[in-house]
């Protein structure tokens, strides 16, 4: 079998801040075939944005980080910051939440766009403004916007601007970090499928950060909860959808309004997640938790298999099923 | 008398800012013990028409009544008399709050500013019970507390407690939940549903259709500063009948969605104000448009029998056209839907 796309292996981020030494992603792994599209979920201060940070090399000198990042086998994290910076925008790339920020207002799109391509290695066969009007296209945007600045756009716009920003170098793996989070549905929409089209097009691996159930649902082929810097469960989208193992993961789509269920009464998860980066003996989710039983406080779960597919959920009460597991 | 008179009476409302006209004869009401969601898309003058109902805009025509009385000619005391009895919630607690004023300071101050609640003591226990009102829970142990120290749902609530320590009769809450995470936002709105069944007349602003439908007694739905849909959300999202609600229906994330059919994508932006297409201002986008609706420009008319203020109504010529589409021929499960997540097992809910 080929290697996947992205592949990441035990990442942990640490920060010292204060004199305190905060561990704000604790053993994330996962990996990402070619043209395949992962979800990470999660609420405010998760880890999601810094796991994605810490995959671009982008996070302080505060911040230490091990683990391995391989794209398509080869890993980019190597040894610190040069080894990141040769493979950043040309085989990984990111959108970010705000357009507007990630933009030049003082040059054109197509400028922009023509310097972002100057990144890639190599002689190009296409000429630069070819390249700028087709990557336009691809996310649906026409040719003539690249004489436009960033200001004269609407936020939709923008953000497919940044996407095509993000993809001129045709990077195997495409990072996106919220990416239509201020943005109201029916740009949503139009955003979304740039981004589809876009890793579809070049085969890239999608990693889409949200915390928006239905967003992930409606995109993402797989995807990961993440809560208190863990993965909490992993699973094909539609078994995470109806039938969510970790009790955080039932609740968080219990919380999310739903179309199609709109009778149904959202509940509200009591409590709040723990401080970002505390230690914490047993599992992070154990105050919230209305299913919590007797090793949750004091044992960190582990990521226990459930059933027969790809589900796996860090919750004990997977403990029982899987104890041929040592 | 209040069963005659709407706690909250909009009519015409025009908002200006500069060439700009960003909302355009719209009129609506509010009753008490009623939830209004308004829905739209950014710019589309949601939360012009939240700033003009609460005097914070002066508006270019129309009138806003609370209980019967007209904001916009009021003057001096009888003018303060109407703004205590419509309160403002804004979008980001993080930044409606003074992180300089504790908990009960904040709460007190519309207290201070319309002359309420005599003495400091007498104050102090109007906070607190403001703050249990607000589903604060210990709320005597917040009083001295700083925003800092407090989650973003308990920041909106004590942003909720200071527009409901006035005992207003009607709330205009802007975007109250967008800002919060997803596990704190039923717990806001379902505030908001249970002080609408004490008596408020709530106005919710939202771009969140599908949350507006979870709680809203009606909803309507702006484009480009007009109505363009109004009625019960069972209505609206069950037989949308405008076009550009449907499309906002069809854009709704869907995991259920089918993924070998495209997204149905809405093409276009919204008009530019300073220069509107002629007739509906949706028609550059809108797949049934034909010649006359450049002619026509759609006022809101009712759809059914039924012309009370709860009926449908819609600012669709289309829509009135022997043949139109049926209602109810937006599915909103697409293929594959087999029913909705299992809460916890044991049915045990957290709340």
């Amino acid at each position: 079998m080929t290697a996947p796309c992205l592949e990441v292996r035990g990442l942990n981020v640490r920060l010292r801040s204060g004199g305190r030494d905060l561990h704000l992603v604790r053993d994330v792994s996962f990996t990402v075939q070619s043209g395949e599209r992962f979800g990470l979920i999660g609420e405010s201060g998760c880890g999601k944005t810094t796991t994605l940070m810490a995959l671009m090399g982008l996070l302080s000198d505060r911040a230490s980080v091990a683990g391995d990042v391989l794209v398509d086998g080869v890993d980019i994290l190597g040894d610190g910051e040069r080894s990141v910076r040769a493979h950043r925008w040309r085989d990984i790339a990111v959108v970010f939440q705000s357009a507007m920020n990630a933009l030049n207002p003082v040059q054109t799109v197509g400028r922009q766009i023509a310097e972002a391509a100057g990144r890639m290695v190599g002689e190009s066969e296409l000429p630069v403004k070819r390249r700028v009007s087709d990557v336009l296209e691809l996310v649906g945007l026409r040719a003539d916007v690249a004489g436009r600045y960033p200001h004269e756009l609407s936020g939709g716009m923008r953000q497919r601007v940044a996407i095509a920003m993000a993809v001129v170098c045709q990077p195997r793996v495409l990072l996106a970090d919220e990416p239509t989070t201020a943005l109201d549905v029916i740009v949503q929409a139009q955003v979304l499928t740039a981004l589809e089209r876009a890793c579809a097009e070049l085969g890239a691996a999608l990693v889409l950060v949200s915390h928006d159930m239905g967003v992930i649902g409606e995109v993402c082929d797989r995807a990961a909860v993440m809560y208190a810097g863990e993965v909490v469960e992993t699973a094909e989208i539609d078994t995470l959808y109806h039938d969510p193992a970790h009790p955080y993961t039932q609740l968080l789509i219990a919380a999310s309004p739903s179309l199609a269920h709109r009778d149904r009464e959202l509940v509200s998860i009591a409590g709040t997640p723990p401080a970002a980066g505390g230690a914490v003996p047993g599992c992070g989710f154990v105050a919230r938790c209305p299913r919590h039983f007797d090793p949750c406080a004091s044992s960190a779960p582990h990521f226990w298999p459930v059933g027969s597919g790809m589900q796996r959920a860090r919750c004990h009460l997977y403990d029982s099923a899987s104890k041929v597991r040592p | 008398m209040m069963t005659k008179t709407p706690a909250l009476e909009i009519d015409e409302l025009a908002v200006r800012y500069g060439a700009k006209q960003v909302v355009d004869g719209l009129s609506m009401t509010v009753r008490s013990g009623e939830l209004v969601a308004v829905v739209g898309e950014s710019g589309c003058g949601k939360t012009s028409t939240a700033l003009a109902a609460v005097g914070l805009v002066k508006p270019a025509a129309g009138t806003v009544r609370v209980a019967g009385a007209d904001l916009v000619q009021a003057r001096g005391h009888s003018r303060r008399e109407i703004l205590r009895s419509i309160q403002l919630i804004c979008q980001d607690p993080y930044e409606a709050l003074d992180p300089r004023c504790t908990v009960g300071e904040v709460v007190a101050e519309p207290l201070l500013v319309h002359r309420v609640g005599g003495g400091a003591p007498a104050r102090r226990a109007l906070v607190i019970e403001a703050l249990a009102r607000a589903g604060i829970p210990n709320a005597e142990t917040y009083v001295d507390r700083y925003p800092h120290e407090l989650s973003g749902g308990q920041l909106q609530r004590v942003a909720i407690a200071a527009a409901i320590v006035l005992h207003p009769l009607v709330l205009i809450a802007d975007e109250p939940v967008s800002m919060l995470d997803v596990s704190l936002r039923a717990g806001v709105l379902r505030l908001f549903a249970d002080l609408r069944d004490a008596g408020l007349a709530i106005l919710m602003i939202t771009h969140d259709l599908v949350t507006a439908a979870h709680y809203a007694d009606r909803v309507a739905v702006m484009y480009a500063g007009r109505l363009v849909e109004e009625g019960s959300p069972e209505a609206v999202l069950r037989s949308p009948t405008h076009p550009y609600t449907r499309a906002l229906l069809a854009a709704v994330p869907n995991p259920d969605r089918s993924r070998d059919v495209a997204r149905p994508i809405l093409p276009g932006e919204p008009p530019d104000l300073l220069d509107l297409p002629s007739g509906c201002r949706f028609r550059p986008r809108c797949p049934l448009a034909q010649e006359s609706c450049a002619r026509t420009d759609p006022a809101l008319e009712t759809l059914t029998a039924d012309r009370g203020a709860d009926a449908h109504r819609v600012a669709c010529i289309r829509a009135f056209e022997p043949g139109h589409a049926p209602p109810g021929d937006v599915p909103l499960t697409r293929a594959g839907s087999s029913g909705e997540a299992t809460i916890a097992k044991d049915g045990s809910r957290p709340d």
